[in-house]
Protein backbone atom coordinates (compact mmCIF):
# COMPACT_ATOMS: atom_id res chain seq x y z
CA UNK A 1 0.00 0.00 0.00
CA UNK A 2 1.59 3.21 -1.46
CA UNK A 3 1.38 6.29 1.58
CA UNK A 4 2.67 9.56 1.16
CA UNK A 5 6.11 9.90 2.74
CA UNK A 6 5.86 12.62 5.68
CA UNK A 7 8.51 16.01 5.40
CA UNK A 8 11.28 16.13 6.63
CA UNK A 9 11.71 17.67 9.81
CA UNK A 10 14.04 20.36 10.51
CA UNK A 11 12.34 22.07 13.80
CA UNK A 12 14.91 22.99 16.20
CA UNK A 13 13.33 22.80 19.75
CA UNK A 14 14.07 25.59 22.43
CA UNK A 15 14.94 24.59 25.28
CA UNK A 16 14.06 27.20 27.10
CA UNK A 17 10.15 28.81 27.78
CA UNK A 18 10.85 31.90 29.64
CA UNK A 19 12.92 35.59 29.68
CA UNK A 20 16.80 34.52 31.31
CA UNK A 21 16.38 37.34 33.52
CA UNK A 22 13.03 36.34 34.25
CA UNK A 23 14.37 32.76 35.47
CA UNK A 24 16.91 34.65 37.67
CA UNK A 25 14.68 36.89 39.65
CA UNK A 26 12.68 33.36 40.23
CA UNK A 27 15.98 31.99 41.54
CA UNK A 28 16.54 34.63 43.65
CA UNK A 29 13.46 34.55 45.22
CA UNK A 30 13.53 30.65 45.53
CA UNK A 31 17.25 31.40 47.44
CA UNK A 32 15.46 33.61 49.74
CA UNK A 33 12.65 30.97 50.29
CA UNK A 34 9.85 32.23 48.42
CA UNK A 35 7.18 28.75 47.94
CA UNK A 36 5.85 30.66 45.78
CA UNK A 37 8.52 31.40 43.45
CA UNK A 38 9.85 28.01 43.57
CA UNK A 39 6.11 27.02 42.38
CA UNK A 40 6.24 29.46 39.47
CA UNK A 41 9.58 27.67 38.25
CA UNK A 42 7.83 24.17 38.33
CA UNK A 43 4.95 25.33 36.36
CA UNK A 44 7.16 27.00 33.85
CA UNK A 45 9.74 24.64 33.41
CA UNK A 46 8.17 21.19 33.96
CA UNK A 47 7.47 20.59 30.46
CA UNK A 48 10.78 20.61 29.21
CA UNK A 49 11.62 18.26 31.92
CA UNK A 50 9.12 15.68 31.88
CA UNK A 51 9.94 15.81 27.79
CA UNK A 52 13.81 15.35 28.02
CA UNK A 53 12.95 13.03 31.29
CA UNK A 54 10.71 10.94 28.57
CA UNK A 55 13.21 10.88 26.06
CA UNK A 56 15.77 9.57 28.11
CA UNK A 57 14.26 6.86 30.27
CA UNK A 58 12.26 5.59 27.13
CA UNK A 59 9.20 3.14 27.86
CA UNK A 60 8.36 2.06 31.25
CA UNK A 61 9.91 5.10 33.42
CA UNK A 62 7.63 6.66 35.89
CA UNK A 63 7.90 10.19 34.06
CA UNK A 64 5.72 11.42 36.90
CA UNK A 65 8.22 10.50 39.72
CA UNK A 66 11.21 11.50 37.84
CA UNK A 67 9.78 15.38 36.97
CA UNK A 68 8.34 14.96 40.50
CA UNK A 69 12.30 14.33 41.88
CA UNK A 70 13.92 17.13 39.37
CA UNK A 71 12.00 19.50 41.00
CA UNK A 72 12.82 18.22 44.32
CA UNK A 73 16.59 18.26 43.86
CA UNK A 74 16.25 21.97 42.76
CA UNK A 75 14.28 23.34 45.54
CA UNK A 76 17.22 21.26 47.76
CA UNK A 77 20.15 22.60 45.52
CA UNK A 78 18.90 25.99 44.46
CA UNK A 79 20.46 27.71 47.11
CA UNK A 80 24.25 26.79 45.59
CA UNK A 81 23.09 27.87 41.83
CA UNK A 82 25.37 30.74 41.60
CA UNK A 83 24.10 31.78 37.78
CA UNK A 84 27.82 30.34 36.78
CA UNK A 85 25.59 29.10 33.71
CA UNK A 86 22.45 29.66 32.47
CA UNK A 87 19.18 27.91 34.91
CA UNK A 88 17.58 25.93 31.74
CA UNK A 89 21.63 24.70 31.94
CA UNK A 90 21.88 23.44 35.30
CA UNK A 91 18.24 22.42 35.28
CA UNK A 92 19.39 20.11 32.71
CA UNK A 93 21.94 19.24 34.53
CA UNK A 94 20.22 18.10 37.68
CA UNK A 95 17.41 16.33 35.70
CA UNK A 96 20.34 14.40 33.58
CA UNK A 97 22.01 13.51 36.73
CA UNK A 98 18.91 12.37 38.77
CA UNK A 99 17.53 10.48 35.20
CA UNK A 100 21.17 8.29 34.90
CA UNK A 101 20.48 7.73 39.16
CA UNK A 102 17.37 6.50 38.57
CA UNK A 103 18.66 4.07 35.41
CA UNK A 104 21.74 2.69 36.83
CA UNK A 105 19.30 2.17 40.15
CA UNK A 106 17.04 -0.12 38.00
CA UNK A 107 19.57 -1.89 36.71
CA UNK A 108 20.21 -3.80 39.50
CA UNK A 109 16.26 -4.41 39.77
CA UNK A 110 14.20 -7.12 37.55
CA UNK A 111 11.77 -6.00 34.95
CA UNK A 112 8.82 -7.91 35.85
CA UNK A 113 6.23 -6.30 33.41
CA UNK A 114 6.73 -4.49 30.00
CA UNK A 115 4.51 -1.17 30.82
CA UNK A 116 3.51 0.78 28.02
CA UNK A 117 5.69 3.79 25.87
CA UNK A 118 5.71 6.62 27.55
CA UNK A 119 5.78 8.67 23.93
CA UNK A 120 2.53 8.61 21.99
CA UNK A 121 2.36 9.69 18.07
CA UNK A 122 1.83 12.95 17.16
CA UNK A 123 -1.61 13.57 15.42
CA UNK A 124 -0.83 15.23 12.63
CA UNK A 125 -3.16 14.61 10.10
CA UNK A 126 -2.33 12.03 8.27
CA UNK A 127 -3.67 8.98 6.99
CA UNK A 128 -4.66 5.65 10.47
CA UNK A 129 -2.06 3.74 8.34
CA UNK A 130 0.41 6.16 8.36
CA UNK A 131 0.00 7.55 11.91
CA UNK A 132 0.21 3.60 13.23
CA UNK A 133 3.37 3.41 11.20
CA UNK A 134 5.04 6.78 12.33
CA UNK A 135 4.25 5.37 16.05
CA UNK A 136 5.74 1.83 15.53
CA UNK A 137 8.81 4.06 14.16
CA UNK A 138 9.02 6.25 17.47
CA UNK A 139 8.60 2.59 19.40
CA UNK A 140 11.06 1.49 17.50
CA UNK A 141 13.64 4.36 17.40
CA UNK A 142 13.23 4.01 21.24
CA UNK A 143 13.91 1.05 21.64
CA UNK A 144 17.29 1.24 19.56
CA UNK A 145 18.44 4.26 22.13
CA UNK A 146 18.15 2.04 24.97
CA UNK A 147 20.90 -0.36 23.11
CA UNK A 148 23.46 2.55 22.93
CA UNK A 149 25.34 3.41 25.91
CA UNK A 150 24.22 5.83 28.86
CA UNK A 151 27.00 8.60 27.62
CA UNK A 152 26.13 8.60 23.85
CA UNK A 153 22.35 8.29 24.37
CA UNK A 154 22.47 11.64 27.01
CA UNK A 155 24.19 13.46 24.26
CA UNK A 156 22.05 12.20 21.25
CA UNK A 157 18.97 13.26 23.28
CA UNK A 158 20.54 16.58 24.27
CA UNK A 159 21.23 17.50 20.97
CA UNK A 160 19.12 15.81 19.01
CA UNK A 161 15.65 15.76 20.79
CA UNK A 162 16.26 18.77 22.75
CA UNK A 163 18.01 21.05 20.61
CA UNK A 164 21.12 21.93 22.84
CA UNK A 165 24.45 23.09 21.36
CA UNK A 166 27.73 21.05 21.98
CA UNK A 167 28.83 23.77 24.83
CA UNK A 168 25.35 23.88 26.34
CA UNK A 169 25.98 19.78 26.77
CA UNK A 170 29.40 20.16 27.73
CA UNK A 171 28.36 22.30 30.80
CA UNK A 172 25.60 19.81 31.33
CA UNK A 173 27.70 16.41 31.20
CA UNK A 174 31.01 17.50 32.63
CA UNK A 175 32.71 16.87 29.51
CA UNK A 176 35.15 19.04 27.04
CA UNK A 177 32.98 19.70 23.52
CA UNK A 178 34.86 18.00 21.65
CA UNK A 179 34.05 14.70 23.55
CA UNK A 180 30.42 15.85 23.24
CA UNK A 181 30.71 15.83 19.40
CA UNK A 182 32.60 12.79 19.43
CA UNK A 183 29.84 11.07 21.22
CA UNK A 184 27.58 12.31 19.08
CA UNK A 185 29.22 11.37 16.43
CA UNK A 186 29.29 7.46 17.56
CA UNK A 187 25.81 7.79 18.53
CA UNK A 188 24.55 9.07 14.83
CA UNK A 189 26.55 6.19 13.35
CA UNK A 190 25.68 3.11 15.67
CA UNK A 191 21.86 4.33 15.50
CA UNK A 192 22.21 4.45 11.87
CA UNK A 193 24.06 0.68 11.87
CA UNK A 194 20.85 -0.44 14.62
CA UNK A 195 18.31 0.53 12.01
CA UNK A 196 18.72 -2.42 10.46
CA UNK A 197 17.63 -4.42 13.79
CA UNK A 198 14.47 -2.93 13.41
CA UNK A 199 11.73 -3.91 10.61
CA UNK A 200 9.99 -0.57 10.33
CA UNK A 201 12.78 1.48 10.48
CA UNK A 202 14.72 -1.11 8.04
CA UNK A 203 11.75 -0.26 5.65
CA UNK A 204 11.97 3.33 5.98
CA UNK A 205 15.70 2.80 5.47
CA UNK A 206 14.88 1.50 2.03
CA UNK A 207 12.55 3.12 1.04
CA UNK A 208 14.25 6.26 1.24
CA UNK A 209 17.21 4.49 -0.44
CA UNK A 210 14.67 3.98 -3.60
CA UNK A 211 13.81 7.28 -4.00
CA UNK A 212 17.42 7.95 -3.97
CA UNK A 213 18.34 6.30 -6.54
CA UNK A 214 14.96 6.76 -8.57
CA UNK A 215 16.31 10.64 -7.97
CA UNK B 1 26.75 3.66 -0.31
CA UNK B 2 23.29 3.92 -1.18
CA UNK B 3 22.05 1.76 1.65
CA UNK B 4 24.23 3.86 3.87
CA UNK B 5 22.64 6.81 2.42
CA UNK B 6 19.31 5.35 2.97
CA UNK B 7 19.75 4.52 6.66
CA UNK B 8 21.38 7.96 7.49
CA UNK B 9 18.23 9.81 5.73
CA UNK B 10 15.99 7.27 7.96
CA UNK B 11 17.97 8.19 11.15
CA UNK B 12 17.19 11.94 10.52
CA UNK B 13 13.47 11.58 9.52
CA UNK B 14 12.73 9.13 12.63
CA UNK B 15 14.89 11.45 14.93
CA UNK B 16 12.00 14.25 13.76
CA UNK B 17 9.17 12.22 14.61
CA UNK B 18 10.32 11.22 17.76
CA UNK B 19 11.31 15.02 18.30
CA UNK B 20 7.87 16.38 17.16
CA UNK B 21 6.17 12.93 19.31
CA UNK B 22 4.05 14.97 22.04
CA UNK B 23 4.59 14.11 25.94
CA UNK B 24 2.36 11.95 27.62
CA UNK B 25 -0.36 13.04 29.35
CA UNK B 26 0.66 13.31 33.22
CA UNK B 27 -1.37 14.40 36.08
CA UNK B 28 0.11 17.74 36.68
CA UNK B 29 -1.84 19.08 39.66
CA UNK B 30 -0.88 15.71 41.11
CA UNK B 31 2.86 16.17 40.99
CA UNK B 32 2.43 19.70 41.93
CA UNK B 33 0.63 18.94 45.61
CA UNK B 34 2.80 15.79 46.05
CA UNK B 35 6.22 17.91 45.09
CA UNK B 36 5.18 20.72 47.19
CA UNK B 37 4.19 18.49 50.22
CA UNK B 38 7.59 16.69 49.65
CA UNK B 39 9.26 20.52 49.67
CA UNK B 40 7.37 21.83 52.85
CA UNK B 41 7.99 18.71 54.84
CA UNK B 42 11.87 18.96 53.95
CA UNK B 43 12.16 22.37 54.82
CA UNK B 44 10.43 21.34 58.40
CA UNK B 45 12.90 18.61 58.42
CA UNK B 46 15.56 20.61 57.86
CA UNK B 47 14.65 23.02 60.38
CA UNK B 48 14.38 20.64 63.13
CA UNK B 49 17.62 18.57 62.67
CA UNK B 50 19.41 21.54 62.34
CA UNK B 51 18.54 22.51 65.74
CA UNK B 52 17.80 19.52 66.86
CA UNK B 53 21.41 18.58 66.13
CA UNK B 54 23.43 20.67 68.38
CA UNK B 55 21.64 19.63 71.06
CA UNK B 56 22.27 16.14 70.42
CA UNK B 57 25.81 16.69 70.47
CA UNK B 58 25.62 18.32 73.50
CA UNK B 59 23.69 16.20 75.29
CA UNK B 60 26.05 13.11 73.83
CA UNK B 61 29.03 14.40 74.13
CA UNK B 62 30.07 12.60 77.50
CA UNK B 63 28.39 9.36 76.14
CA UNK B 64 30.92 9.51 73.50
CA UNK B 65 33.68 8.93 75.17
CA UNK B 66 31.70 6.20 76.90
CA UNK B 67 30.54 4.71 73.91
CA UNK B 68 34.29 4.66 72.03
CA UNK B 69 35.86 3.73 75.44
CA UNK B 70 33.59 0.59 75.63
CA UNK B 71 34.02 -0.06 71.85
CA UNK B 72 37.59 -0.26 72.24
CA UNK B 73 37.58 -2.52 75.07
CA UNK B 74 35.06 -5.11 73.38
CA UNK B 75 38.48 -4.74 70.96
CA UNK B 76 35.41 -4.06 68.27
CA UNK B 77 34.96 -1.26 66.28
CA UNK B 78 32.04 -1.61 64.57
CA UNK B 79 28.70 -2.70 66.20
CA UNK B 80 27.19 -6.06 65.41
CA UNK B 81 24.36 -6.04 63.21
CA UNK B 82 21.15 -5.83 65.19
CA UNK B 83 22.33 -3.66 67.70
CA UNK B 84 19.53 -1.00 68.37
CA UNK B 85 20.21 2.47 67.49
CA UNK B 86 22.24 4.05 69.97
CA UNK B 87 20.22 7.58 70.16
CA UNK B 88 22.23 9.15 72.72
CA UNK B 89 25.19 9.67 71.24
CA UNK B 90 26.00 12.35 68.28
CA UNK B 91 26.64 9.61 65.63
CA UNK B 92 22.65 9.03 64.96
CA UNK B 93 21.79 5.93 63.23
CA UNK B 94 19.90 4.97 60.03
CA UNK B 95 19.03 2.05 58.54
CA UNK B 96 16.95 -0.68 61.05
CA UNK B 97 13.63 -0.63 59.50
CA UNK B 98 14.65 1.46 56.80
CA UNK B 99 15.32 0.48 53.24
CA UNK B 100 15.74 4.15 51.45
CA UNK B 101 18.12 7.11 53.07
CA UNK B 102 18.09 10.61 51.71
CA UNK B 103 21.64 11.33 52.20
CA UNK B 104 21.13 14.86 52.84
CA UNK B 105 20.09 14.09 56.05
CA UNK B 106 23.26 12.03 57.32
CA UNK B 107 26.38 13.86 58.39
CA UNK B 108 29.76 12.93 59.37
CA UNK B 109 29.66 10.54 62.46
CA UNK B 110 26.19 9.33 61.51
CA UNK B 111 25.86 5.01 61.29
CA UNK B 112 24.05 3.39 58.28
CA UNK B 113 23.24 -0.30 59.44
CA UNK B 114 21.55 -2.71 57.09
CA UNK B 115 20.13 -5.74 59.02
CA UNK B 116 18.19 -8.27 56.90
CA UNK B 117 17.53 -6.04 54.01
CA UNK B 118 19.49 -4.22 51.99
CA UNK B 119 19.49 -0.05 52.84
CA UNK B 120 20.07 2.52 49.71
CA UNK B 121 21.30 5.84 50.23
CA UNK B 122 20.75 8.33 47.74
CA UNK B 123 23.02 11.37 47.72
CA UNK B 124 20.97 12.61 44.28
CA UNK B 125 22.88 14.24 41.59
CA UNK B 126 25.88 12.74 42.99
CA UNK B 127 26.40 9.00 44.22
CA UNK B 128 23.94 5.94 45.41
CA UNK B 129 25.35 3.27 47.24
CA UNK B 130 23.32 0.25 48.86
CA UNK B 131 24.69 -1.53 51.92
CA UNK B 132 24.12 -4.57 51.55
CA UNK B 133 22.60 -7.17 53.99
CA UNK B 134 24.50 -7.63 57.78
CA UNK B 135 26.56 -4.88 56.45
CA UNK B 136 27.37 -1.20 58.48
CA UNK B 137 29.14 1.70 57.43
CA UNK B 138 29.73 5.36 59.31
CA UNK B 139 29.84 8.61 57.45
CA UNK B 140 33.03 10.20 57.57
CA UNK B 141 32.05 13.21 55.53
CA UNK B 142 29.60 14.40 52.93
CA UNK B 143 30.81 17.51 52.19
CA UNK B 144 32.99 18.27 48.60
CA UNK B 145 33.90 14.08 49.40
CA UNK B 146 31.31 11.58 50.68
CA UNK B 147 33.55 9.31 52.27
CA UNK B 148 32.56 6.07 54.05
CA UNK B 149 34.10 3.86 56.09
CA UNK B 150 32.38 0.06 56.26
CA UNK B 151 33.03 -1.22 58.81
CA UNK B 152 31.02 -4.94 58.38
CA UNK B 153 29.74 -6.05 54.77
CA UNK B 154 29.52 -4.75 51.64
CA UNK B 155 28.71 -1.71 49.73
CA UNK B 156 27.32 -1.06 46.07
CA UNK B 157 28.33 2.59 44.83
CA UNK B 158 27.11 4.25 41.68
CA UNK B 159 28.89 7.51 41.40
CA UNK B 160 27.92 10.50 39.33
CA UNK B 161 31.12 11.21 37.16
CA UNK B 162 32.78 14.73 38.29
CA UNK B 163 35.47 16.98 37.16
CA UNK B 164 36.37 17.31 40.55
CA UNK B 165 39.29 14.41 41.92
CA UNK B 166 37.85 11.39 44.32
CA UNK B 167 34.37 12.79 44.97
CA UNK B 168 33.60 9.10 46.76
CA UNK B 169 35.70 7.68 49.11
CA UNK B 170 35.13 4.07 51.25
CA UNK B 171 37.65 3.27 53.87
CA UNK B 172 38.23 -0.13 55.08
CA UNK B 173 40.63 -0.04 58.03
CA UNK B 174 43.49 1.23 57.01
CA UNK B 175 42.49 0.25 53.16
CA UNK B 176 41.32 3.57 51.16
CA UNK B 177 38.58 2.89 47.78
CA UNK B 178 38.25 6.30 45.64
CA UNK B 179 36.86 6.96 42.80
CA UNK B 180 35.46 9.68 40.34
CA UNK B 181 32.23 8.53 38.22
CA UNK B 182 31.89 4.97 38.28
CA UNK B 183 29.89 1.97 39.56
CA UNK B 184 31.76 -0.55 41.66
CA UNK B 185 31.46 -3.12 44.67
CA UNK B 186 33.23 -2.92 48.05
CA UNK B 187 33.26 -6.17 50.38
CA UNK B 188 35.04 -6.35 53.69
CA UNK B 189 36.56 -9.61 54.24
CA UNK B 190 38.03 -11.02 57.01
CA UNK B 191 41.37 -10.60 55.08
CA UNK B 192 40.95 -7.14 53.78
CA UNK B 193 38.72 -5.98 51.33
CA UNK B 194 37.48 -7.12 47.36
CA UNK B 195 36.52 -4.62 45.03
CA UNK B 196 34.99 -5.06 42.02
CA UNK B 197 34.53 -2.24 39.16
CA UNK B 198 31.64 -2.23 36.63
CA UNK B 199 31.76 1.18 35.62
CA UNK B 200 34.78 3.41 35.39
CA UNK B 201 38.29 3.75 37.52
CA UNK B 202 39.03 2.79 41.29
CA UNK B 203 41.88 3.89 42.67
CA UNK B 204 42.84 1.22 46.08
CA UNK B 205 45.86 2.38 48.39
CA UNK B 206 46.36 2.53 51.93
CA UNK B 207 44.91 5.75 53.96
CA UNK B 208 46.71 9.09 53.54
CA UNK B 209 48.80 7.13 51.11
CA UNK B 210 49.31 7.49 47.44
CA UNK B 211 47.19 5.28 45.60
CA UNK B 212 48.33 1.85 44.65
CA UNK B 213 46.42 0.08 42.40
CA UNK B 214 44.08 1.33 39.53
CA UNK B 215 40.89 -1.20 38.22
CA UNK B 216 39.06 -0.04 35.26
CA UNK B 217 35.26 -1.68 34.54
CA UNK B 218 35.41 -5.55 34.59
CA UNK B 219 38.24 -5.64 37.30
CA UNK B 220 38.30 -6.88 40.26
CA UNK B 221 40.86 -7.52 42.98
CA UNK B 222 41.54 -8.52 47.16
CA UNK B 223 43.56 -6.11 48.72
CA UNK B 224 44.97 -6.69 52.24
CA UNK B 225 43.47 -4.23 55.32
CA UNK B 226 46.60 -1.61 54.31
CA UNK B 227 45.48 -1.29 50.93
CA UNK B 228 49.23 -1.43 49.80
CA UNK B 229 48.93 -5.03 48.48
CA UNK B 230 46.98 -7.24 47.03
CA UNK B 231 45.86 -8.97 43.67
CA UNK B 232 44.15 -7.38 40.55
CA UNK B 233 42.01 -9.66 38.40
CA UNK B 234 41.75 -7.94 35.00
CA UNK B 235 38.74 -7.93 33.10
CA UNK B 236 38.52 -7.65 28.94
CA UNK B 237 42.06 -5.61 28.05
CA UNK B 238 41.84 -2.28 26.56
CA UNK B 239 42.50 -3.14 22.81
CA UNK B 240 42.59 -1.40 19.52
CA UNK B 241 39.20 -1.85 18.10
CA UNK B 242 38.42 -3.31 14.82
CA UNK B 243 38.29 -0.15 12.07
CA UNK B 244 34.95 1.20 11.64
CA UNK B 245 32.77 2.70 8.79
CA UNK B 246 33.81 6.32 8.16
CA UNK B 247 30.73 7.86 6.54
CA UNK B 248 33.27 11.08 5.36
CA UNK B 249 36.40 9.01 3.88
CA UNK B 250 38.70 11.44 2.70
CA UNK B 251 38.12 12.32 -1.09
CA UNK B 252 42.05 12.31 -2.01
CA UNK B 253 42.35 8.99 -0.13
CA UNK B 254 40.42 7.15 -3.25
CA UNK B 255 42.68 8.80 -5.72
CA UNK B 256 46.30 7.28 -4.58
CA UNK B 257 47.27 3.22 -4.02
CA UNK B 258 44.48 1.65 -2.24
CA UNK B 259 45.42 1.52 1.10
CA UNK B 260 44.82 -1.37 2.94
CA UNK B 261 41.52 -2.59 4.52
CA UNK B 262 42.72 -2.02 8.34
CA UNK B 263 45.17 0.21 9.02
CA UNK B 264 48.18 -1.83 10.69
CA UNK B 265 48.20 -2.63 14.36
CA UNK B 266 52.07 -1.46 15.07
CA UNK B 267 51.34 1.84 13.18
CA UNK B 268 48.14 2.01 15.52
CA UNK B 269 50.22 1.45 18.50
CA UNK B 270 52.91 3.83 17.72
CA UNK B 271 50.01 6.36 16.86
CA UNK B 272 48.79 5.69 20.36
CA UNK B 273 52.44 6.00 21.86
CA UNK B 274 52.76 9.05 20.44
CA UNK B 275 49.71 10.53 22.30
CA UNK B 276 50.41 9.08 25.43
CA UNK B 277 53.55 10.47 25.24
CA UNK B 278 52.31 14.13 24.75
CA UNK B 279 50.08 13.55 27.56
CA UNK B 280 52.47 12.77 29.92
CA UNK B 281 54.42 15.57 28.93
CA UNK B 282 52.11 18.25 28.94
CA UNK B 283 50.88 16.50 32.17
CA UNK B 284 54.46 16.79 33.79
CA UNK B 285 54.61 20.44 32.20
CA UNK B 286 51.57 21.32 34.44
CA UNK B 287 52.18 20.34 37.52
CA UNK B 288 52.85 22.70 40.26
CA UNK B 289 56.60 22.34 41.63
CA UNK B 290 56.12 20.32 44.88
CA UNK B 291 56.79 17.49 47.16
CA UNK B 292 53.32 15.52 46.28
CA UNK B 293 53.46 13.22 43.53
CA UNK B 294 50.10 13.42 41.44
CA UNK B 295 49.30 10.49 39.57
CA UNK B 296 46.58 10.06 36.60
CA UNK B 297 44.87 7.51 34.76
CA UNK B 298 42.53 8.62 31.76
CA UNK B 299 41.19 6.69 28.74
CA UNK B 300 41.76 7.68 25.51
CA UNK B 301 39.44 7.19 22.64
CA UNK B 302 40.47 8.00 19.25
CA UNK B 303 38.72 8.46 16.04
CA UNK B 304 40.95 8.25 12.58
CA UNK B 305 39.82 9.07 9.05
CA UNK B 306 41.14 6.83 6.02
CA UNK B 307 43.73 9.28 5.65
CA UNK B 308 44.91 8.52 9.40
CA UNK B 309 43.87 12.24 10.57
CA UNK B 310 42.22 11.94 13.46
CA UNK B 311 39.05 13.73 13.88
CA UNK B 312 38.22 13.08 17.34
CA UNK B 313 39.75 12.38 20.17
CA UNK B 314 38.49 12.63 23.86
CA UNK B 315 39.83 11.55 27.37
CA UNK B 316 37.95 10.10 30.00
CA UNK B 317 38.10 11.42 33.14
CA UNK B 318 39.18 14.58 30.99
CA UNK B 319 42.08 16.06 31.18
CA UNK B 320 42.29 19.82 32.18
CA UNK B 321 41.94 22.14 29.77
CA UNK B 322 45.65 23.37 29.72
CA UNK B 323 46.83 20.16 29.18
CA UNK B 324 44.01 19.27 26.71
CA UNK B 325 45.20 22.43 24.71
CA UNK B 326 48.94 21.49 25.08
CA UNK B 327 48.15 18.00 24.09
CA UNK B 328 46.14 19.04 20.95
CA UNK B 329 49.04 21.26 19.92
CA UNK B 330 51.31 18.65 20.20
CA UNK B 331 49.77 16.11 18.05
CA UNK B 332 48.27 17.93 15.58
CA UNK B 333 50.09 16.91 13.20
CA UNK B 334 50.41 12.92 14.00
CA UNK B 335 48.32 10.51 11.54
CA UNK B 336 47.63 7.20 12.33
CA UNK B 337 48.03 4.56 9.43
CA UNK B 338 46.01 4.93 6.30
CA UNK B 339 43.73 2.06 5.46
CA UNK B 340 39.91 2.11 3.33
CA UNK B 341 37.69 3.17 6.11
CA UNK B 342 40.08 4.61 8.75
CA UNK B 343 39.28 3.40 12.76
CA UNK B 344 39.43 4.06 16.09
CA UNK B 345 41.74 2.47 18.82
CA UNK B 346 41.58 3.28 23.01
CA UNK B 347 44.29 3.26 25.41
CA UNK B 348 44.54 3.70 29.00
CA UNK B 349 47.31 5.73 29.79
CA UNK B 350 48.79 6.84 33.71
CA UNK B 351 50.97 9.27 34.04
CA UNK B 352 52.98 10.88 37.09
CA UNK B 353 54.18 14.46 38.09
CA UNK B 354 57.75 14.25 38.23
Amino acid sequence: MATERPAQHTITVTARTMEPDESERLVERCQAGDRTAFRELFVRHRTDVARLVQRMTGPGADVDDLVQEVFFQVHRSVKDFRGQARFSTWLYRVTVNVVLMQRRSAKSRPVLVETPESLTPVSSGLSPDEDAARHARVRAFGRLLEQISEKKRTVFVLHELQGLSAAEISEIVDAPVLTVRTRLFYARRELAELLKSEPSLAALAKELSGTEEAQ
Amino acid sequence: MTEQSGDDRALEQVTGEMRDAPSGDLDWDRMERQLMARVDADVRETRRSGGGRLAVILAAAAAVLLVVGVGLLRGDRAPQAGVPPVATTASRVFGPGQTQIDGNQLAGGDRVVAEAQAVVVSHPTRANYTLEPSSQATVEAVGDVIRLRLTQGAISAEVVPSPKPETFVIEVDEARVAVHGTAFRVVRTERGVNVSVSEGVVAVGGVGQKPSFFLRARDSGAFAKNGLTGEVQRGAEAAVEPPTVDPKPAGSAAAKAPAPATPSESGVAKALEQISASVSRCFTQSGAPGEVRVQMRTQLDVAFGADGKPHAMTFEPPLSPSVLACVQSDTAKLRFPESARGGSAQRSILVASE
